[in-house]
C-alpha cells in the first residue's frame, strides 16, 4: 500500500509528538535525580542516576526512528497503550528502586511493577507487530 | 477518521490512576505502614520484659541475693555501681564531635537491646529516648534499625526473629554472645540459627565490621560512595572481656562534619579496640543516658531523635 505525502506527515507529526514528550520525561528523571541526589548524603543508586534512560533508550529513540522512517507504521491503539503502560511502569519502579535503594530498603511490590512494565511492553510491541 | 477513533482513549487516564494508587501504596508500605508485627511472647512463648526493674527494685532483689547491697553513683558523665560502670567522655577529631561511652561490666547481661514498643516488626519505631526509657536503661545508642529492612539477621536477648540474610556477598553482621564477647561475621555465609545455637544473644545486621582482632578492616578506597561520606555514626567495640566502648559522632551541622568510615575506624582504634562494628548512622544516631540525649541528633535539614526500630542499652 502506498501511503499519500499528507498521511507521511501526519505519520511523522504524530510521532515527533510522542518523542518530543519522552525526551521531556527523560530531561524531568535526570532533574528529579539531580535534585534528588542533593538530598541523599551522598548515597547513590544506578536505578536513580540512570533513570532517564528508560524513556530516552525505550521511548524517544523508537519514536524519533519512526519520524524518520514514516513508512514503518506506528502501533496502533492497543499496542500503544500497552506499551506506554509498560515504559511508565518502568520509570516509576526504577525510581521507586533508587528511592529504596539510597533509603537502604527493598519492596517486592518494586520489584513486581518492573516485571509487569515489562511485560507490558513485551505486549506492546509483539501487539505492533501483529496489528493489521 | 472515524468516531470511534476520534473518541478519547480512556485507558492512559485509567492506567495512570492505578500507576499513582500502587506506588502511593508501594511507598506506604516501605515506610509507614507496620507490617509482620510479633512480640517475643507471640513468637516463642516466653515474654521478655519490656521494662526492666528500676534502679531502687533491682537493688532491693539483688540485696536478697548477694550480701553486700550495691552503692549507685551518679554524675552528669558517670554512672557507677550494679556492675556497671560508665563514663562518658566528649573528643574532637575529624572536625567532628565524638561522644564516647566506657562501659565496664560485671556481667554480659547488662548489655541489652530493646526493640520499639517491645515488638518486632517493619516500621515499628520509636526514638532512642523513649525505647531506652521503656526498659529502663542507663545508657542506650540505637541499634541497625532492623525494621527498615526486610531482610538481615535479627536476634535480640536470645530470641531469633528474622534468619533471611541480606541479598549480595558483602554483608557483615555483628554478634554478641552470651559471655559478652563480639564477633563479626559474614552474612552471605553465615547461618543465624547456628549462630544462636552457638549462643549469641545479640546479632545486629547493618556494618560494616570497622575493627577485627585489632585491625581496621575498612579502607577509604574499597568503600561504597556511601561510606566515603561525611555522616553522623553510631559505633559499638570491644576493648576487652566485658569492657566496651559506645561511640556516636555528630555530623551535617556548621559544627562537626561527621566522620567517614575510615575515620569512625580510626576512632575505634585510637580507643583500643579489638572488635567494632559501624551502626546504622545518620539521622537515627543517637546516645542517651540517665535520661538526656547526649549528641545533637539531626538529618542534615532539621534537628532531633529519628524513630528507630531499637537499641542497645546498658540497663540492670
Amino acid at each position: 500500500m502506498t501511503l499519500s505525502t499528507s498521511a507521511y506527515k501526519r505519520r511523522r507529526a504524530k510521532a515527533l509528538k510522542i518523542a518530543m514528550i519522552y525526551l521531556g520525561v527523560a530531561l524531568f528523571c535526570l532533574m528529579f535525580y539531580l535534585v534528588y541526589n542533593t538530598f541523599a548524603h551522598g548515597v547513590s543508586s544506578p536505578f536513580m542516576s540512570l533513570l532517564f534512560l528508560w524513556p530516552l533508550i525505550l521511548g524517544f529513540l523508537p519514536y524519533t526512528l519512526l519520524c524518520i522512517f514514516p513508512a514503518v507504521r506506528a502501533p496502533r491503539r492497543i499496542g500503544s497503550n500497552l506499551y506506554h503502560a509498560g515504559l511508565a511502569s518502568l520509570i516509576v519502579s526504577s525510581c521507586l528502586r533508587g528511592v529504596f535503594e539510597i533509603a537502604g530498603t527493598t519492596s517486592i511490590y518494586q520489584a513486581l511493577l518492573m516485571a509487569v512494565g515489562a511485560v507490558l511492553c513485551i505486549c506492546g510491541v509483539v501487539a505492533w507487530l501483529f496489528e493489521k | 477518521m472515524n468516531k470511534e477513533a476520534k473518541r478519547r482513549n480512556p485507558m492512559p487516564l485509567i492506567f495512570a490512576v492505578l500507576l499513582v494508587g500502587y506506588t502511593a501504596f508501594t511507598l506506604l508500605d516501605a515506610f509507614v505502614i507496620p507490617s509482620n508485627v510479633v512480640s517475643a511472647e507471640e513468637a516463642f512463648g516466653t515474654a521478655v520484659p519490656t521494662t526492666a526493674p528500676s534502679v531502687e527494685e533491682s537493688t532491693a532483689e539483688s540485696s536478697e541475693q548477694t550480701p553486700a547491697p550495691t552503692e549507685i553513683t551518679v554524675t552528669e558523665n558517670s554512672y557507677v555501681g550494679e556492675g556497671i560502670s560508665i563514663t562518658i567522655t566528649t573528643l574532637t577529631r575529624y572536625d567532628t564531635q565524638v561522644y564516647v561511652a566506657d562501659v565496664v561490666l560485671a556481667d554480659a547481661s547488662y548489655l541489652k537491646a530493646g526493640l520499639a514498643d517491645g515488638v518486632f516488626g517493619r516500621n515499628v519505631s520509636d526514638t532512642t529516648s523513649n525505647i531506652a526509657e521503656e526498659n529502663g536503661a542507663v545508657l542506650a545508642i540505637n541499634g541497625d534499625y532492623y525494621g527498615f529492612r526486610t531482610r538481615g539477621f535479627v536476634v535480640r536477648n536470645g530470641y531469633l526473629y528474622r534468619s533471611t540474610a541480606q541479598r549480595g556477598s558483602d554483608n557483615e553482621d555483628l554478634v554478641i554472645y552470651a559471655d559478652g564477647s563480639m564477633e563479626v561475621v559474614d552474612e552471605s555465609t553465615a547461618d543465624a540459627t547456628a549462630l544462636l545455637e552457638a549462643g549469641a544473644v545479640h546479632i545486629f545486621s547493618f556494618g560494616p565490621g570497622l575493627i577485627q582482632d585489632g585491625e581496621i578492616t575498612v579502607t577509604s578506597d574499597s568503600e561504597v560512595d556511601q561510606a566515603k561520606q561525611s555522616n553522623p555514626r553510631t559505633a559499638i567495640g570491644i576493648i576487652e572481656p566485658l569492657h566496651y566502648v559506645f561511640v556516636v559522632s555528630d555530623g551535617r551541622t556548621d559544627e562537626s562534619a561527621g566522620l567517614t568510615l575510615i575515620q569512625l575506624a580510626q576512632v575505634m582504634s585510637e580507643l583500643g579496640c579489638q572488635t567494632a562494628y559501624n551502626l546504622d548512622g545518620g539521622g537515627s544516631s543517637t546516645m542517651w543516658f540517665m535520661g538526656e540525649v547526649i549528641n545533637n541528633p539531626t538529618n542534615g535539614r532539621s534537628d532531633g531523635e529519628r524513630s528507630v526500630s531499637d537499641i542497645i542499652y546498658i540497663g540492670v
